[in-house]
C-alpha cells in the first residue's frame, strides 16, 4: 500500500507524481476516498513537508490521444492553482472487466525555494464504451462540496449526454474557440456565451486576446490619437491559416462593440458597420505564408479631421509588438506583448468571477459576423 | 438600429476616456526603463534587488527592453557584476537567468566623484539609444542613507533627472529606509530630494508594504462585509502588532548602533502595520486616497510625553542566550558594540489612537532582535461576549476571539473561537479557522521587492510612503527618543531566545491583558 515517488523532486518546476496503493481498480468512490487519504499519510517517507491543497474541483473529460499532450498544461496548471482534478476517458475493455476503472494520484510541486510538497489530488476515471453514463455520478461522489466545480471542456471525450450531465454539475465551463477548426462550432459556442453569460461559460480564446486588447486600447490612450476613436473608417485584421481564427472574429467583434458601431453588411471579407460619425469597414485579411491561425497585425485608419494611421504587429511569439503609427504624429512603439501561455489563460479565466459584459457582447457579434451571409 | 453594445467611457492610464479600456483586466505594461542601482555591489541589490528583478522578467512583468546598471565602488565590468548578482537560488532557470543577465551591465565610481556621474549620464544614454528606450530611468538607493545626499547632489549636477511632466521620459527615485535619523535630517532630506524631484517621482520603500499580507490587511477589512463592522471600539478590546527577529544585529553595528530598533522598526514597518490596521476605509483604491487616510492615523496619535514615555514604553537589549539551540553572544558582546552601549534591541510600547474609531483601544507594539523566533504578527483580539452565558457549566472565563493576521514567515490568516469540546459536559475549547497562503494559493507569494519595483516601473505609489507620513512617524519616534536619552525608561536586559524583557510583559499585564504568543 506503500506509495511511490516516481519522479525525482530535483528541478524546481519539476513536479512529482505520486501513485496511491494499487493502481488503477474498479471504481469505488469510498475505497477511493479511503486510498486517498492513506496515500497523504504514507507520502513523502523521507518526513518532508506535504501539503494537499484544492482551490477548485476540476473536470477534464478528453479523448485518450489528447491526454499525453495536455499533460505539460496541467502540470502548470495545478502549480498555478492546486485542484481536485478529474481526468476522464473512454477506453477499450476486455469483456468481464469493471465497466468503471479509478486510479488515485497526485500531482506535487516543490514549493519555491524548498520546503516541501505542495500537491493536487488526482482522480483518474476510464470508462469502457457505453459505460461512460456512469461518470457523472462517479464524479459527483468525489466532488469536494464547497469548492467550485470547473468543467473544461477541449473535446468531445464522452459521450453527449455524460457531457451534458457533467455541464450541469459544474459552476463554469471553460472552452476554447481557437480550437475549433468548424466556424458553426465557433458560433455554438459564442452563443451560449452570450445568452447563459459569462460567467458560467468561459472562452480561453478570449484570455488569449488579452494583449491585443491591451494594444489596441493603448491606442487610444494616447491623448493625440483619443480624438479619432470616433471617426475610424477602416480597421483590417491580418490572420495566419487558412480560415479566420477565433480571435480575429473576437476581436473585430469586441472593436465594433466598445466604439458603438452597428453591423450592416458583409461581402467577401469586409464588414461594413455605421459609426458614431461615419461608416466603418473592417477586413479580416489572411495572410497566406503563415500557418498558423492567429492575429498577426491590426491596422487602422481615419482620413477625418482627425486622422490617425497605426498598425500593430506582433511575430510569433515576440516578446514585443510595434506599434507604428504614420498618423497623426509618425513614431514607432515598441511594446511588450504578454502573452499568456494555455494554462495561465485556464487560471485566469477561473479567477475571474464577475461576469464579463466586454465579452458577452463581443460573443453576441462574433456569433452574428462569423454566420453572416453575405450581402448580395 | 441601436449600437451592437453600450460604449461606456473608461479611463486608461493617461487619463483619456477610452472604451477599450472598459471590461478589461487593467494589467498596465511597464515602461521600458532603465533602473541604475547605487549601491550594486551590496547586500540588498544581491539578496533582493536582482532576484526580484530576474522575477518580473521571467514572468514577462518587465519590458524585455529594460536594462539595469549597477553603480558601486568596486572596480568591475559588466561580466563580474553579472556573475556577482546570480542569485544562490536552486529556483534559478539558467536559461532565463543568460537571457536577464543580458540587460545587466555595469558602471564602477564612487558617489563623490561627479566625472563619475557624468560617465554614468553618458552610458545611460547610449544604453538608451542602444535598447531603444523612450529615457524613462529608476535611480535605485541601496546605500547606506549617509550616501544619499552625495547622490542626489550628483544627479543633479550631471543632469541625470528629467521632469515630471506628463509628456516624455519620466525619472523616478526608490530610497531605501532609514529615511532620516530624526524628524529635522527627515525634513532636510525631503528638501535635498525634493531639489531634484518631486513628489511623485520619489518613492520611499518600505519592503513590508509590499508583502501580501500587509497588503491583504486592507482586502480582508474592506472587502469582506464581516470584519469592518467589527473593527472597532465597540469590538475590539485592543490590538498587537509584534515584529520578532531572531537573527542579531548581522555584522551591521556601525548602524545599529546609531539606529536601535527604535529607528530601524518603530518608524517604519512597525507605524506603517499600525496605520493600515486602524485608518479609515479610502474612497478610492488610489496612491493619495490611501495614504491621505494613513497619514490621518499618524495624526491622531498624539507624540508621547516624557511621562508617557516612561509608564507606556519598554526598552531592551539582548544579552547572551541560545536561539534555536544555537548560543549566541550577548548585543554588547558583537562586533563593533562597545561593552556599555545603551542602544536598545527590543522596544514594546502602548500607543493610543485619538479618534471616534478607536477611542479607549490600545494598540501595544513590540519587536526586539534575538527573540525566540522570527514571526510578525497583528493580533486583534476582541472583547467578551456582553452576558457570560456558560458561566454555570463552568466555563467561567472564555478565551477571546482572536484575529491573527501573519506577515511572516507563512503568511496568512486565522481566527480564532469557542467551541464546545465533545462529550457530555459542556466545556468550551478554542479552535481555529486558519488561511494560509500556500496551502490556499499552491505557492509562496511573491517577494515584496518584485512587487514593489514593478509598481514603481507603473508609476503607482500606493505602497510608498509619502512625506508627510515619514515626517508624521518622525514626530512619534523623536517623542520617545527624547525621554530615552535621557535613560528613561532605563534599559532592561533579557537573554537572547526569550520573548524580551519581563517590563514588556508588564506593560500589559497591568492592563489586565498578556502578549499573545508568536
Amino acid at each position: 500500500m506503500t506509495p511511490k515517488t516516481v519522479e525525482g523532486a530535483t528541478a524546481d518546476r519539476e513536479p512529482v507524481l505520486l501513485f496511491g496503493p494499487d493502481g488503477e481498480r474498479p471504481f469505488d468512490a469510498a475505497a477511493l476516498e479511503r486510498e486517498l487519504r492513506a496515500m497523504w499519510k504514507a507520502a513523502r517517507p523521507d518526513g518532508g513537508a506535504l501539503y494537499r491543497a484544492a482551490l477548485a474541483n476540476v473536470i477534464l473529460p478528453l479523448d485518450p490521444e489528447h491526454h499525453a499532450p495536455l499533460d505539460p498544461v496541467l502540470v502548470e496548471f495545478t502549480r498555478r492553482h492546486p485542484s481536485r482534478l478529474f481526468r476522464l476517458q473512454r477506453a477499450d475493455r476486455a469483456a468481464g472487466d469493471a465497466p468503471l476503472q479509478a486510479r488515485a494520484t497526485a500531482l506535487c510541486h516543490l514549493r519555491p525555494g524548498g520546503g516541501g510538497l505542495i500537491c493536487s489530488e488526482q482522480i483518474i476515471l476510464t470508462a469502457a464504451s457505453g459505460a461512460d453514463t456512469l461518470v457523472p455520478s462517479a464524479v459527483a461522489s468525489l466532488i469536494v462540496g464547497d469548492l467550485p466545480v470547473v468543467l473544461i471542456r477541449l473535446d468531445a471525450g464522452l459521450s453527449p449526454a455524460a457531457d451534458a450531465a457533467l455541464e450541469a454539475m459544474a459552476d463554469m465551463t471553460v472552452e476554447d474557440s481557437a480550437t475549433r477548426t468548424d466556424v458553426a462550432d465557433m458560433v455554438r459556442l459564442w452563443s451560449r456565451l452570450a445568452s447563459e453569460g459569462s460567467g458560467r461559460v468561459r472562452d480561453i480564446a478570449w484570455a488569449r486576446l488579452m494583449p491585443w486588447r491591451e494594444l489596441l486600447a493603448e491606442v487610444f490612450d494616447q491623448p493625440d490619437a483619443a480624438a479619432a476613436r470616433g471617426e475610424l473608417e477602416e480597421v483590417t485584421i491580418h490572420h495566419g491559416g487558412s480560415a479566420p481564427p477565433a480571435g480575429a472574429w473576437l476581436l473585430a467583434s469586441w472593436l465594433a462593440t466598445r466604439l458603438a458601431w452597428t453591423y450592416r453588411e458583409h461581402r467577401g471579407s469586409r464588414f461594413r458597420f455605421d459609426g458614431p460619425r461615419r461608416s466603418v469597414t473592417v477586413r479580416i485579411e489572411r495572410e497566406p505564408d503563415v500557418a498558423e491561425p492567429v492575429v498577426l497585425a491590426v491596422h487602422a485608419r481615419s482620413d477625418g479631421p482627425q486622422p490617425l494611421d497605426v498598425r500593430i504587429a506582433h511575430g510569433g511569439r515576440d516578446a514585443t509588438a510595434t506599434m507604428e503609427f504614420l498618423a497623426p504624429r509618425a513614431r514607432t512603439l515598441e511594446r511588450a506583448f504578454r502573452y499568456r501561455e494555455f494554462a495561465a489563460c485556464l487560471v485566469g479565466e477561473i479567477h475571474r468571477h464577475e461576469p464579463n459584459e466586454s465579452l458577452e457582447h463581443a460573443a453576441r457579434l462574433a456569433a452574428r459576423l462569423a454566420a453572416a451571409p453575405e450581402t448580395s | 438600429m441601436t449600437p451592437d453594445a453600450a460604449a461606456t467611457p473608461a479611463r486608461g492610464a493617461t487619463g483619456v476616456e477610452n472604451p477599450l479600456r472598459e471590461g478589461s483586466i487593467t494589467l498596465r505594461a511597464a515602461d521600458p526603463c532603465t533602473i541604475v542601482v547605487f549601491g550594486a555591489s551590496g547586500d540588498l541589490t544581491h539578496r533582493k534587488l536582482i532576484p526580484a528583478l530576474y522575477a518580473l522578467a521571467r514572468e514577462k512583468s518587465l519590458h524585455p527592453k529594460s536594462a539595469v546598471i549597477g553603480f558601486a565602488r568596486r572596480p568591475w565590468d559588466d561580466e563580474a557584476f553579472r556573475r556577482a548578482a546570480r542569485p544562490d537560488s536552486a529556483d534559478l532557470d539558467p536559461h532565463e537567468w543568460n537571457r536577464f543577465a543580458a540587460s545587466l551591465f555595469y558602471r564602477s565610481g564612487t558617489f563623490e566623484n561627479a566625472a563619475d556621474y557624468a560617465t554614468l549620464g553618458r552610458s545611460l544614454t547610449a544604453l538608451e539609444r542602444e535598447r531603444g528606450t523612450p529615457g524613462n530611468r529608476i535611480f535605485y538607493f541601496a546605500t547606506p542613507p549617509d550616501a544619499y545626499p552625495t547622490i542626489l547632489e550628483g544627479l543633479r549636477t550631471a543632469g541625470l533627472v528629467h521632469d515630471a511632466g506628463p509628456e516624455g521620459p519620466w525619472t523616478r527615485v526608490i530610497i531605501e529606509k532609514p529615511f532620516g535619523h530624526d524628524l529635522a535630517s527627515a525634513r532636510n532630506l525631503n528638501a535635498q530630494v525634493h531639489a531634484s524631484f518631486d513628489e511623485r517621482q520619489v518613492y520611499r520603500i518600505d519592503h513590508y508594504l509590499g508583502k501580501e499580507t500587509v497588503q491583504n490587511i486592507l482586502v480582508l477589512r474592506l472587502g469582506n462585509g464581516i470584519f469592518e463592522p467589527l473593527w472597532n471600539n465597540r469590538y475590539v478590546d485592543h490590538v498587537q502588532i509584534s515584529v520578532a527577529e531572531s537573527v542579531g544585529i548581522e555584522g551591521r553595528a556601525n548602524y545599529f548602533e546609531r539606529a536601535g530598533v527604535l529607528r530601524d522598526m518603530l518608524q517604519n514597518h512597525m507605524l506603517q502595520l499600525l496605520t493600515l490596521t486602524a485608518m479609515e476605509p479610502p474612497s478610492r483604491f488610489e496612491a493619495d486616497a490611501v495614504r491621505d487616510e494613513k497619514a490621518k492615523v499618524l495624526r491622531a496619535l498624539a507624540p508621547l510625553s516624557r511621562d508617557e514615555v516612561i509608564a507606556r514604553t519598554v526598552r531592551g537589549q539582548y544579552g547572551p542566550g541560545a536561539v534555536a539551540g544555537v548560543s549566541v553572544p550577548g548585543y554588547c558582546e558583537e562586533p563593533g558594540v562597545g561593552s556599555g552601549s545603551q542602544t536598545e534591541s527590543y522596544l514594546a510600547a502602548k500607543f493610543e489612537i485619538d479618534n471616534w474609531r478607536w477611542a479607549g483601544v490600545p494598540f501595544y507594539v513590540r519587536s526586539g532582535k534575538r527573540l525566540a523566533k522570527r514571526a510578525t504578527e497583528i493580533v486583534i483580539v476582541f472583547r467578551h461576549p456582553p452576558y457570560a452565558l456558560f458561566r454555570s457549566a463552568g466555563c467561567e472565563s472564555l478565551e477571546a476571539n482572536v484575529l491573527r493576521l501573519r506577515i511572516q514567515p507563512d503568511e496568512g490568516i486565522s481566527l480564532s473561537f469557542g467551541s464546545k469540546a465533545p462529550g457530555p459536559s459542556l466545556h468550551i475549547d478554542p479552535v481555529r479557522m486558519d488561511f494560509n497562503y500556500l496551502t490556499s494559493f499552491g505557492a509562496d507569494p511573491p517577494e515584496a521587492y518584485q512587487r514593489l519595483l514593478l509598481d514603481c516601473n507603473l508609476g503607482d505609489s500606493t505602497l510608498f510612503a509619502r512625506r508627510d507620513e515619514v515626517e508624521l512617524a518622525w514626530e512619534q519616534v523623536d517623542a520617545i527618543a527624547a525621554a530615552w536619552q535621557d535613560g528613561v525608561p532605563g534599559l532592561s536586559k533579557y537573554p537572547a531566545g526569550s520573548w524580551g524583557p519581563t517590563e514588556a510583559e508588564r506593560l500589559l499585564t497591568r492592563d489586565g491583558r498578556r502578549w499573545y504568543r508568536l
